[in-house]
């Protein structure tokens, strides 16, 4: 900054300097006006002529009177009090001529000094400058008037020079002045008019940003900003309602759980970290997903106020969602060109399934148990949207113990449907039997050589009887998924299917019930492989899945390497559910009762005791028994064994009469 | 000598997480499969510090051990409750007998370490 621009103020003037420059001016006219009468007074104590002090003092006031009349600048007005003040100065001096004259010349000082009020240093300047003039042609033209001694010129070079040292004094005094209390008000202006843009910049951000953003404090209480988006979203939140209130318009139970996992937060008993990380995160409402997030604003605890920021995850949702159907149907396919009986056979049965849940009138053990069964299988056929449809409705009867109502089943219905839409474009015509190259040959052959038509018949009849192999073969993959899934990995899966083929259409609902006896053996049979270690087992288990056929039937079996049936706690349970648990008999039927499971917790595979029950049923529709052997510590075998006739296909051999 | 934390919870499973979790810190670990057995256990050591107890169990429910502890030992250790999400009932209920907050399975160790350093603390 220049000497210049030290001394001129800049041009505007704030308000706040117009309205104290019109009352300093005032009171400096005042001052003036008293100043003359002081004059007066001395002219006539010192017999100088107190008329003319009192003519040419009041004629020195007509400069500033006349500059407020006409001027618009306040500043403008100070300037002219400055220099007014100075002509009164030597008026003072002039009348005060005889002893005292020399003191009289103090009255410049105390003013130039005074002159700091204006907050101006052009007002010093100007009446320095008029108070040098005034000596100047004074001590040239009638030098008495100003010293009353014979004055050398250097003599008055050293009353300048402390004129000069106050002036410069007063100027810095004025601008200090100016700069740090009159322009105060200009410096709070500027920052009020950042402030207020920063705050149309974030006003802009927050109607532009697709997120809802709020902070709350502790208890909850919103803050007047937000987010247009959370406008949005929650149009009918009122001052001072809470978030938790506001989120319970929407979706009234996760509201209440978010307002118990936030008492955690800000009870402080837990760590933050871990409260606000168990906050519920997702939820569903109007057929809109939204995630909410919350994080703590400030440095360190105790947190005063926090930022909840609302996402609309509808499409993230849908895509998962889009995806996991897609892969879905690449695993349905992949089965359907392994076995596409199988798969055919295993949509006919879920469709039956899905019926009686339909019913009004289906009992509560049975809608369970088929529930239980569908889960099953449509995991085994890697439907993992439905297992996962069908465990919410499990989750749902169990914790309300009333059967889902016609809106959630509608939910489950309504992927089943997407589901067998696919399947029906990958399966075209739903069960075929299929000759390969080599059988086509053999059938031929058989007509050529004019084989007898028993014969025939009992080769056609054989393609659609399928090999049990197969099927065990898709219990193991089934059976390691579920060891993986259970934390027991390394599980060995020995099959033993002595070549057998079963009518599929036949062992269709058995084969669908069977899955359960597979995974009770794996979740409930083998143990934890820390456990198998601590007796002295490897710590994979093994389970074998057999099947057999002889002249007294079918057998079909699992059986497990793992901790056998714990009776006592078998008795326990069928003794509490009111069953007769005496013999070995009863105490196996109990273990195939729903409602009656030693499973101690429900996990995703297994656990609601419904399973072996359908298992029971399964078999005894194709007059078959179930039996299980158990020695405590080496295993467990679950077998069921079936009458001659299970064995055989469904149509039959006798040819038609000629 | 190390902080002592009795871990209960029926699943084998779960209390090995959370032992190894804790014993990965620093702390000592006695566990129990049930209430009952949690009960027996507690009175050899009188030197437990922290409670993290399952609440779905046979034989005596976490619930039931919390208004044992409270009511019957009149021991007003801190208990942490591990549960699932969506137990609000259950929660409340804890709440009210005292306990001093709750762990959502599955837990993050490190948080759940968090969490018993400044129980004990």
């Amino acid at each position: 900054m220049s000497v210049l621009d030290y001394l001129r103020l800049p041009p505007e003037i704030s308000d706040f300097e117009r309205r104290y420059l019109a009352r300093v001016n005032r009171i400096g006219l005042y001052a003036c006006a008293a100043f003359v009468a002081v004059t007066t007074l001395v002219a006539w104590a010192n017999g100088t002529g107190p008329l003319l002090a009192l003519t040419l003092g009041t004629l020195a006031l007509v400069g500033p009177v006349v500059a407020m009349r006409t001027q618009p600048s306040p500043r403008t007005h100070s300037i002219v009090l400055g220099a007014t003040s100075m002509v009164l100065g030597g008026l003072l001096v002039h009348f005060g001529q005889g002893p005292l004259q020399i003191e009289m010349h103090f009255a410049f000082f105390v003013l130039i000094a005074l002159l700091a009020v204006f907050a101006n240093p052009m007002v010093v300047l100007v009446a320095a400058a008029t108070v040098a003039a005034h000596h100047a042609v004074v001590y040239v033209a009638a030098p008495r008037s100003v010293f009353n001694y014979q004055a050398a010129w250097w003599v008055v070079a050293v009353h300048a020079l402390f004129v000069v040292i106050e002036s410069v004094a007063a100027c810095f005094v004025a601008r200090s002045f100016f700069d740090n209390v009159i322009g105060l008000e200009r410096i709070v202006t500027a920052r009020t008019a950042e402030v207020t843009a920063r705050n149309a910049d974030m006003r802009r951000v927050l109607d532009a940003v697709t997120q809802g953003f709020v902070t709350i404090t502790a208890d909850g209480t919103l803050s007047p900003e937000r987010s247009a988006a959370f406008e949005r979203w929650f149009p009918t939140v009122t001052a001072g309602s809470t978030w938790f209130e506001c989120l319970a318009t929407r979706a009234p139970s996760f509201a209440e759980r978010s307002k118990l996992a936030w008492d955690e937060v800000v009870a402080g008993f837990m760590p933050i970290e871990l409260t606000l990380d168990q906050m519920p995160r997702e939820f569903e409402a109007d057929g809109a997903h939204y995630r909410v997030e919350y994080r703590p604003i400030g440095a360190s605890e105790p947190y005063e106020r926090f930022l909840v920021v609302m996402t609309d995850v509808s499409d993230e949702v849908a895509r998962a969602q889009v995806e996991a159907e897609h892969r879905e149907t690449m695993v349905v396919l992949e089965r359907a060109l392994v076995d596409r009986n199988g798969v055919t056979s295993f949509f006919e049965e879920a469709a039956e399934l899905l019926k009686t849940l339909d019913h009004a009138s289906t009992p509560m053990a049975v809608l369970q148990r088929n529930l239980h069964t569908l889960k099953g299988n449509a995991s085994l056929f890697g439907l993992a949207t439905i297992a996962s449809k069908c465990h919410a409705l499990e989750d749902l009867i169990v914790r309300t113990g009333e059967a889902p109502n016609a809106a959630q089943i509608a939910l489950l219905r309504h992927e089943w449907e997407r589901a067998s839409r696919d399947a029906e474009r990958l399966l075209g015509r739903p069960a075929t039997v299929e000759f390969d190259e080599e059988q086509y040959a053999a059938l031929l052959e058989l007509v050529r050589t004019n084989a007898a038509s028993v014969t025939i018949l009992r080769w056609l009849r054989d393609r659609r009887m399928e090999p049990t192999q197969r099927r065990l073969a898709q219990f193991a993959d089934q059976a390691r998924t579920i060891a993986e899934k259970l934390q027991k990995p390394d599980l060995t899966v020995v099959i033993e299917d002595s070549g057998v083929r079963l009518d599929a259409r036949r062992w269709r609902s058995f084969w669908g019930a069977f899955v359960h006896a597979v995974r009770n053996a794996i979740d409930h049979g083998i143990e934890t492989p820390d456990e198998r270690e601590e007796i002295g087992k490897p710590a994979g288990g093994r389970i074998w899945l057999r099947t057999r056929s002889d002249a007294h039937g079918v057998v079909v079996e699992v059986q497990d390497d793992g901790r056998g049936v714990n009776w006592n706690r078998l008795r326990e349970k069928a003794l509490a559910a009111g069953l007769p648990a005496n013999t070995n008999d009863e105490l196996t039927r109990a273990m195939f009762t729903d409602a009656v499971s030693t499973a101690e917790s429900v996990t995703e595979v297994s656990g609601r005791g419904v399973g072996m029950g359908a298992l029971l049923d399964a078999t005894r529709a194709l007059g078959g028994e179930v039996s299980v052997h158990s020695t405590p510590g080496v295993g467990t075998t679950v077998r069921m064994s079936f009458p001659v006739s299970a064995s055989r296909p469904l149509e039959s051999l006798k040819p038609a009469a000629a | 000598m190390d902080v002592k934390v009795l871990v209960i919870d029926d699943s084998q499973m779960v209390r090995r997480m959370v032992s190894n979790a804790l014993q990965g810190a620093g702390f000592a670990t006695v566990e129990a499969v049930d209430g009952v057995d949690a009960l027996s256990k507690l009175t050899d050591n009188g030197d437990t510090k922290l409670i993290v107890c399952d609440v779905n169990m046979p034989r005596m429910s976490g619930i039931e051990f919390l208004e044992a502890l409270r009511n019957d030992r009149k021991s007003e250790l801190p208990v942490v409750m591990l549960t699932t999400e969506g137990q609000p009932e259950l929660i409340q209920r804890a709440k009210s007998l005292g306990a001093k907050g709750w762990i959502v399975k599955p837990f993050k160790a490190d948080l759940l370490v968090a969490a018993a350093k400044k129980l004990t603390t």
